[in-house]
């Protein structure tokens, strides 16, 4: 244990001064503090809808789970509360039987956007992105401070993997992988001392993320168990970086592999509709985001913990059971 | 506390091996010099005895340990100063000997008296990406220590050094001596092999040639020079006479007995010379 810390410890040291490795370190806190900026404070983001009772019940249930909402008769007395000095969407239907929206010109963009993607979703253009949950005081979780926070999540859990990559690179650049050959030190604890940054990192990102955004509330367990089952991809991941690449340069060649895969992940879990995210069912990063998604809306049930944590270790153990030859062999 | 019977290695692991068939045994407290021109296999050797390099064929025991199977006690009794300095850039000197040390479960060295001894204290806590070659070397020296070994590898350690730095290394490699180290010495330089091993092996083309202690080699091999200077007919005149002739030891004899010798040396046979005659190569 004493060298797994000590390895830890180095790898640590030479992260904070390595610019590259810095720079991954940082660059998760720097895109929350800019993401926070573009997240409408909680009050005007909960969103309001004045419906008129023609809409029928179904519709007016499925506006419920989104905001406030209040009904009325006619469309007349509908404009006159979207008048009034707060933000809120007013919404009927035409003659023709289509959604129509009442609003007053000068709303923020937020209450425009989420009674249209309501609709759509009613009208089965299903776009993914308006399926958040409504927590217990009836507040909304705004979208973008969601995905935003989940897309940075799962990007920092990523880079975990990579800074134990680059370590390993630094390792093999200098030679020191030889001097640490002769000693008692042995390959198991040389891979746990590595992974253990790779470990590490994620954690701290989540939580100073969710700290940061300051609109969650996750149970910390959940969260803390998502992450690390999370991270094991992205080591594995790194660990094949590191043994693939002799030198910085090529390890940032190699890391535009992980890249592709992450946008891919989350940009498809963000817009595909539902019924196609079975094209996204490969990849580990895609049920992280989902795992994660529902921890940090408080929407998980143990069947789905069960199904993304399974996902995601399947997955893993597949990666592993097809690269662990390659990282054996890279590592002696 | 080295014995290595018939090591083999091969790193296309085929038949054009880079080490063939070496043999030989060194004592405790001896300093044993494998010496060698460049790409002989010396540093192949040494990597193969300590784990590095996996054993292919042949026997090889160090410590007691066989180095098919090493293991902790193995790592423990060595320390291994390698050719090419090996360091952590990004890291000071005295952290890269407090890393290293905390790999070991033997009690260690402490890491700044390590540093003064090879002159890097004022170096102590700078990073080791900025020391100048020699620094990273007398680094990779000191790191060799750390865990107080019992057999000390040294490969190259002189070369690339200035002279006042270079003895004073050679000072630490004769303390450590008396303390009783046992050492494998690796180089192609015959002074270092000279002045600190108590046997060389020559290495050539992966065999050895022979083995023996340079004063026996010189004995054997050299032919040794007598450089005299005396007075003849009131002119001083040099001459060179070989100990091998019998007419030139007639006429030194008769120069002493006359007593006209102003000033008289005897001239070894370099190893390097020797290691022609036995190998028909030299050392560079
Ligand atoms: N990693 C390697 N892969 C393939 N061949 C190698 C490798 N390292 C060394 N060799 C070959 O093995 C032979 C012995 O090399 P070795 O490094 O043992 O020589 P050396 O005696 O230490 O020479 P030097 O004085 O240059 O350090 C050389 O022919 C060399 O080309
Ligand atoms: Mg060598």
């Amino acid at each position: 244990m004493k060298r797994i810390l000590s390895i830890f410890k180095r790898d640590l040291q030479n992260s904070f001064r390595d610019n590259l490795l810095l720079y991954m370190i940082i660059i998760p806190i720097i895109l929350t503090i800019g993401l926070k900026f573009f997240i409408p404070s909680t009050q005007s983001a909960s969103s309001q809808f004045a419906l008129n009772e023609a809409l029928g019940n179904e519709v007016i249930e499925e506006f419920k789970k989104y905001g406030k909402v209040e009904i009325y008769s006619s469309n007349e007395e509908i404009s006159d509360r979207v008048n009034d000095i707060d933000d809120i969407a007013g919404i009927t239907k035409n003659e023709e039987g289509n959604f129509e929206l009442i609003l007053e010109g000068n709303e923020d963009y937020e209450t425009e956007r989420i009674p249209k993607m309501i609709i759509n979703d009613l009208q089965g253009v299903y776009l993914d992105t308006v399926n958040f949950e409504i927590n217990d005081i009836g507040a909304t979780t705004p979208p973008i401070a969601l995905y935003g926070a989940l897309s940075i999540m799962v990007t920092a859990i990523m880079l975990g993997g990579v800074t134990t990559g680059f370590n390993i690179i630094d390792e093999k650049e200098s030679g020191t992988i030889k001097a640490l050959s002769v000693t008692p030190m042995t390959k198991f604890q040389f891979i746990m001392g590595k992974s253990f940054l790779g470990l590490v990192l994620p954690i701290v990102h989540v939580f100073i993320i969710v700290w940061i955004i300051g609109i969650f509330t996750p149970n910390s367990l959940l969260l803390l168990l998502m992450t690390v089952v999370s991270s094991l991809i992205s080591l594995l991941i790194g660990f094949l970086i590191g043994v693939i690449s002799n030198n910085q340069i090529s390890g940032i060649a190699n890391m535009k592999g992980i890249f592709v895969l992450l946008s891919l992940s989350v940009i498809g879990a963000m817009l595909l509709p539902l019924d196609k995210h079975i094209f996204l069912y490969w990849s580990p990063i895609y049920w992280s985001f989902m795992g994660i998604k529902d921890i940090l809306l408080n929407d998980v049930t143990s069947t789905k913990l069960l199904i993304n944590i399974g996902a995601i270790l399947a997955l893993t153990g597949i990666v592993y059971l097809s690269t662990k030859n390659k990282i054996k062999q890279g590592l002696s | 506390m080295l014995n290595i019977k018939d090591l083999y290695y091969s790193y296309t692991k085929d038949e054009s091996y880079a080490v063939k068939g070496v043999s030989f045994e060194v004592t405790e407290g001896e300093i044993f010099g494998f010496l060698g021109p460049n790409g002989a296999g010396k540093s192949t050797t040494q990597k193969v005895l300590t784990g590095l390099l996996p054993m292919q064929k042949g026997k090889a025991f160090v410590a007691g340990v066989d180095v098919r199977k090493p293991n902790e006690k193995l790592f423990n009794s060595i320390g291994v100063s390698f050719e090419h300095p090996n360091i952590y850039k990004k890291l000071s000197g005295y952290e890269n000997l407090d890393f290293y040390r905390k790999m070991f479960s033997v009690p260690t060295e402490d890491p700044m008296k390590l540093l003064r001894l090879v002159g890097l204290e004022e170096a102590a806590n700078k990073k080791a990406g900025g020391y100048s070659k020699g620094m990273k070397q007398r680094l990779v020296f000191a790191r060799s220590l750390i865990n107080k070994p019992k057999i000390w590898f040294l490969d190259e350690p002189i070369s690339g050094l200035d002279p006042t730095t270079a003895n004073h290394i050679k000072d630490v490699i004769k303390r450590k001596k008396e303390e009783g180290v046992t050492m494998f010495l690796t180089t192609h330089n015959m002074y270092i092999a000279d002045e600190l091993c108590d046997r060389v092996a020559f290495i050539n083309e992966g065999k050895i040639a022979l083995v023996d202690s340079p004063r026996n080699l010189k004995l054997m091999y050299g032919e040794k020079i007598i450089k005299v200077e005396y007075t003849e007919n009131g002119q001083i005149k040099k001459e060179n006479f070989s100990m091998i002739k019998d007419e030139d030891k007639q006429k030194l004899n008769k120069l002493i007995s006359e007593g006209k010798i102003e000033t008289l040396h005897s001239q070894e046979a370099t190893l390097e010379e020797i290691f022609m005659k036995v190998t028909g190569r030299g050392l560079k």
